[in-house]
């Protein structure tokens, strides 16, 4: 039951973001400018204007878009001259594998500051990771990628500037996007434990005498980590966005590079593509994570 | 377990010949357990936002093109003329960061003054009516919170074009609602109060109830929001700005001196370095202070 109305709130939201992005598309002028050339004749306007059905009312136009979108035609990339599906799907895996990285590296390092601020409360530890949080919360992202460039790459030669590679490319692009998400899961998770440190099963585990890092690893984490999960849908659509920054710092050949990209040459055909992809990825990242929520959570359930 | 909205004055008993409480220790009271340092820098940001164009020891806008990428005053070379160093076009960076900071800081209170007041009508009147009216709005939300804001935010910078006023309504009705819930979920709690059913068997019409009576007992949880978001506003402005779609040029903003830096790492950090400093310093300071009000003020339900 909660699915079914998960799926139909899903649908709802992508029919939004679709008719946000068709209006707004239509709303930036005569397509036919940027595409035709300046030499271009009257004849050749009406003919793209029937190639690309202008001529039919906007709601017929909104349909055909849809209609489209469904079987993946998402139109032509007015620069690249290529079907704008292919060029996404090529620059696909490289924001997965940033992403997918970053997301291992957050959920790693929260769980790692975490437990240690709730363990260690009232210590230097505590304080020490408060301030590695507010820190990576208040940092500008495409700043903080520069700096680290400009030591790690340029000063010490470490590590490359920029492009995609190997491992050591991924390091600095994903110290720059986990930063900013860091600090709120960290805060999260370390008052979960807290809380879960302080109930009865822990005094249990405790008297059965339990090993101490057992009770806290395992008894108190397993409790503790159900409630920044419905954060984790968040952090991913945050990776995403974040993605169009990182890329651009460190050149990085993804989708987020391509929405620039396609922002700064007016690529309106390709920029509606790359809104659309970004928003299915979105809204099936939180409807996944609100399923399994359901799943893990019985209370939810029913 | 209810908020209490009393200020520390009043746990004194209220004798008539109580001894005056002079405006400092008042404020001493008031400031008890803030971050300090923060508010100090809050107070200078604000202080060199408002002074901007009278501080500023070099033209921000046009540079000398004899004295371009100076190092700091400190490195050699560097001219304390210039203190923080110059940029490609010559032209200085402390004089670009003290109205990058003035951008700033009115980008983010116009965008949460707007962002503020239509989350908190609607998040008002959502937790007041219930029925339609909240299913209405909160799907509104739901939806809108579930949208990649950044990417719409870029595809109707570049349909709109950039300018100030089109970066201020994007962000203010990016923000509200964010508002709208969290009053929503106030208001609600704040209803079933006994002085609220007492307004109305006084005969208060709804619209006194929702401003007069159940407004004010927000008040600490809005300001508690307004304060973090502003930090955030602040990293959101650098983004699009860095980006290329923010605050058009040649108005200096933050984010555009560390894209214009870029390219010249290697030979002028400075550049970049600098306008990044104060960002981070600003919203660091921001967020400080924000955590701080929370702890002070309680709301319960505040968090990003």
């Amino acid at each position: 039951m909660v699915v079914v109305k998960r799926l139909g709130s899903a649908f709802v939201t992508l029919l939004a973001i679709s008719l946000v992005v068709f209006v707004l598309s239509r709303m930036s002028g005569d397509p036919r400018e940027l595409m035709l050339s300046e030499y271009a004749t009257a004849e050749d306007y009406e003919l793209l204007n029937e190639r690309l059905g202008l001529d039919k009312p906007y709601y017929a136009q909104y349909g055909v878009f849809l209609a489209d979108a469904v079987r993946g035609d998402l139109g032509e990339s007015i620069q690249a001259r290529q079907p704008v599906l292919t060029l996404i799907l090529q620059r696909l895996p490289g924001t997965l594998e940033l992403a997918g990285s970053a997301f291992v590296a957050i959920i790693l390092a929260s769980v790692l500051l975490g437990v240690a601020t709730a363990v260690w409360r009232d210590t230097w530890v505590e304080t020490a990771g408060n301030i590695v949080a507010v820190v990576g919360q208040s940092v500008p992202a495409f700043w903080l990628g520069i700096v680290l460039v400009y030591v790690f790459a340029l000063t010490l030669g470490w590590l490359p500037m920029a492009g995609r590679g190997g491992w050591l490319y991924l390091v600095l692009p994903t110290l720059t996007i986990a930063a900013n998400s860091l600090a709120a899961l960290t805060r999260l998770l370390s008052s979960a434990m807290t809380e879960a440190m302080d109930a009865e099963y822990v005094k249990f585990a405790n008297v059965k005498s339990v090993p101490p890092w057992r009770v806290t690893m395992v008894h108190c984490l397993k409790n503790a980590i159900l409630t920044p999960f419905t954060y984790a849908g968040i952090i991913l659509g945050q990776l995403l966005t974040g993605s169009i920054i990182v890329e651009t710092v460190f050149g990085w050949p993804g989708i987020g590079l391509l929405a620039l990209q396609a922002v700064q040459t007016r690529d309106y055909p390709l920029l509606q593509g790359v809104v659309l992809v970004f928003a299915i990825i979105y809204v099936g990242i939180a409807l996944l994570v609100d399923v399994a929520y359901a799943y893990l959570d019985p209370r939810i359930r029913h | 377990m209810q908020t209490t909205k009393t200020a520390p004055e009043s746990t004194a008993p209220d004798l008539p010949a109580a001894p005056a409480v002079s405006l400092a220790t008042r404020l001493r009271r008031a400031l008890r357990g803030a971050p300090l340092p923060a508010v100090a820098f809050l107070a200078l940001v604000l202080g060199v936002a408002l002074l901007a164009d009278l501080i500023v020891p070099h033209d921000p806008l046009t540079g000398d093109l004899r004295a371009y990428s100076l190092p700091p005053a400190w490195k050699a070379g560097g001219s304390v003329s210039y203190f923080l160093g110059t940029d490609l076009l010559g032209r200085d960076i402390l004089s670009r960061i003290i109205m990058g900071a003035r951008i700033s800081l009115i980008v983010a209170a116009a965008s949460i003054a707007l962002g503020g007041v239509l989350g908190t009508v609607l998040g008002l009147l959502a937790g007041h009516f219930g029925g339609w009216i909240d299913e209405v709005i909160m799907r509104l939300v739901d939806t809108q919170l579930s949208l990649p804001s950044l990417l719409v935010a870029l595809v109707a910078l570049v349909v709109f074009g950039s300018s100030f006023t089109v970066l201020v309504i994007l962000i203010g009705v990016w923000l509200w609602p964010n508002y709208a819930r969290i009053v929503r979920g106030e208001t609600l709690r704040i209803r079933r109060y006994d002085y609220i059913s007492l307004a109305r068997i006084a005969g208060c019409s709804t619209w006194r109830i929702l401003f007069v009576h159940e407004l004010p007992g927000i008040y600490n949880t809005l300001i508690v929001m307004a304060t973090l978001q502003a930090g955030w506003v602040i990293l959101l402005e650098g983004s699009l700005s860095y980006l290329g779609v923010g605050v058009p040029p040649p108005t200096p903003s933050w984010g555009s001196m560390i894209a214009e830096g870029r390219g010249d790492l290697a030979s002028a950090w400075w550049i970049s370095m600098f306008p990044g400093l104060a960002m981070l310093a600003t919203v660091l300071s921001l967020n400080l202070l924000g955590d701080w009000l929370r702890r002070t003020l309680d709301p319960k339900q505040v968090n990003q």
